[in-house]
């Protein structure tokens, strides 16, 4: 029993990671919290539905351009709303605030458009494998292998990449990284493109999976935040080690007490974290001369 | 009349609500989401006592403006010690936290059925059971509260909290306990949304835990910002904005189940518009930096 809740955890843990991976790539780069990120996951679930269960559009075509609109989504946020904040240095709060209306605005937009109720992909039970007692879906298993290639992809272009490196280098250090001539505005933007493109990987995963509703977005994206904050901001590892510790826990704690206090237990341990382990769990202390 | 009543008593609800989190926004810099937490425990808590404990509406609110000063400290600890971004998320995590039990201890707070049949405040033979006079109490409270939050911004309490705002540094060095002030500063203003909360309980007469979501504090936080924070005037223009356009929007005819929705999409813009033309809300001090 107990091992179907840890693979409950680490399938639900990899859709967490997923979009954790997108909230990271903009928070490592620009240090900015992207709540509208979870807005933009929510469109690209929308236009996904729009395109292959209303439409009859072939699946990777409508996978395909909801990764595109997500992407120009994103973009479109950060010129037209960010940029302008940056320029007028804004503070942390300013931003975050617009970041919110940005969400409500969106969300609120797409429940207009398309109502308040929950929306399913395609009817019918998906087809589940059993491994020797431990059941997933066929779904389930395509989410877990997204997240396995997604980090590999991820981890490769941050570590071994010049553009990977410019990300790393424009959340160290802004300033710098301007004097050196490097170009800002075409680093941030990329940053936006990929991190809002894989929010629609991870929404587009959730909806064939269980549909999706208007409002699913702020608590796909509260978890990405625990998980990136409780693995460490710095390095991808410890987002998707995080991604997997909450997502494990929420599973384990469901089986043993109930669903009910899942939330709450799960912003617990972000404010011990925050207060207590601010750097998160996974971050090895070093020496200065190492890094 | 009835429906202008309605609305002057949400007003003056709100009001206190607003008033109550300009304190740590305006003056001591730290934007918090968990003032609807705060407001939820005020209304659970004296319609607890009321209901359940049989004590009379006013000592109700009394404990329950304790007992939410006390919870305060859970935000106001984190408040030392994180700054900008994770303060914002420690205070969401307080109020989703707070929301999640009032909506699954279903044993104290009936949970998601809520709490039905809250009776009318009374005092010395005087029952606040028509609009009337339920306006009577909540706008006499909420003008007593202004003139406490007006008398207290004006003060060396006030000013410290300006200074803590402005520069922590320059705050510590001149020998101001910094601590202290912010867990005052917590205290008094959820204490402030505890009697808000209290208020709303007995005018509603039933209350369940979706009323003090996450949302809830989202858009209590709105109207500080577009009225804007710092002063009194913010808050008090702020709460007359938010509290009156959606009437407005109601007689433009737009079909009732659209208007939520497009109701906060006019709030989104503004606040948008607003952050990036005019931090300080229409007519607040403080900049945000």
């Amino acid at each position: 029993m107990l091992l179907q809740f840890v693979f409950n955890g680490i399938i639900s843990g990899s859709l967490i990671a997923i979009m954790a991976i997108g909230f990271w790539f903009i928070y490592r780069a620009i240090n900015l919290f992207h709540i509208a990120h979870g807005a933009v996951y929510t469109v690209s679930a929308y236009i996904f539905y729009s395109l292959y269960a209303s439409r009859g559009n072939p699946l990777p075509l409508a996978f395909l351009l909801s990764l595109i609109s997500g992407a120009i989504l994103g973009l479109a946020m950060y010129f037209a709303v960010y940029r302008p904040l940056e320029k007028k240095s804004a503070s942390a709060g300013i931003k975050f605030i617009s970041s919110l209306a940005i969400y409500i605005f969106v969300v609120n937009v797409i429940a207009l458009i398309y109502g308040n109720e929950t929306k399913i992909f395609s009817e019918g039970i998906s087809d589940s494998l059993n491994f020797s007692g431990i059941i997933l879906t066929k779904i389930q298993l395509y989410q877990f292998l997204s997240l396995l290639i997604l980090f590999i992809l991820s981890y490769f272009f941050v570590q071994g990449t010049k553009a990977g490196r410019a990300i790393r280098a424009i959340g160290d250090n802004p300033l710098l990284f301007k004097a050196i001539g490097l170009n800002e505005r075409w680093t941030k933007g990329m940053v936006f493109c990929i991190g809002s493109a894989i929010a629609a990987i991870a929404s587009i995963l959730t909806g064939l999976d269980v549909g999706i509703d208007p409002h699913i977005g702020m608590f796909a994206l509260l978890n990405a935040i625990v998980a990136v904050i409780i693995g460490g901001v710095k390095k991808l590892e410890g987002v998707v080690l995080g991604a997997f510790l909450i997502g494990i826990m929420q599973n384990v704690f469901i089986w043993q007490f109930s669903a009910r206090w899942e939330s709450a237990v799960t912003f617990l341990i972000l404010v011990i974290v925050l207060l207590y382990k601010s750097g998160g769990l996974f971050i090895v202390r070093r020496r200065v001369e190492e890094l | 009349m009835n429906y202008l009543l309605h609305i002057l008593i949400m007003i003056s609800i709100y009001t206190i609500l607003t008033l109550s989190l300009n304190l740590p926004v305006g003056y001591t810099g730290l934007l918090s989401l968990a003032q609807a937490a705060f407001y939820g425990i005020g209304a659970y808590a004296a319609t607890l006592l009321l209901m359940k404990a049989g004590i009379n509406f006013f000592a109700a609110l009394a404990i329950a403006v304790v007992l939410s000063a006390t919870f305060s400290l859970l935000v106001s600890y984190p408040s030392i010690r994180l700054k900008g971004d994770y303060f914002i998320l420690a205070s969401l995590s307080f109020q989703i936290i707070i929301f999640t039990i009032l909506y699954n201890w279903i044993n104290l707070t009936r949970g998601p059925y809520g709490i039905p049949g809250i009776p009318r405040p009374e005092i010395l033979g005087i029952k606040f059971d028509d609009l009337y006079k339920f306006f009577a109490l909540s706008g006499g409270i909420a003008f007593v509260i202004l003139l406490v939050t007006k008398r207290l911004y004006s003060s060396p309490f006030g000013l410290v909290l300006k200074a803590i705002r402005e520069d922590e540094l320059s705050a510590i060095s001149l020998g101001k306990n910094i601590k202290k002030f912010k867990i005052l500063a917590f205290a008094i203003s959820s204490g402030i949304a505890a009697i808000a909360g209290a208020l709303y309980s007995a005018y509603v007469t039933y209350i369940d835990p979706t009323s003090f979501t996450l949302d809830e504090s989202i858009f209590i936080l709105s109207i500080v910002l577009v009225g804007g924070s710092g002063n009194l005037r913010g808050p008090v223009i702020g709460t007359l904005l938010m509290i009156l356009l959606p009437e407005g929007l109601r007689f433009l005819g737009i079909p009732d189940s659209l208007a939520p929705n497009i109701r906060q999409i006019i709030y989104a813009l503004i606040l948008i518009l607003l952050m990036r033309f005019r931090p300080q809300g229409l007519a607040g001090e403080y900049r945000f930096g």
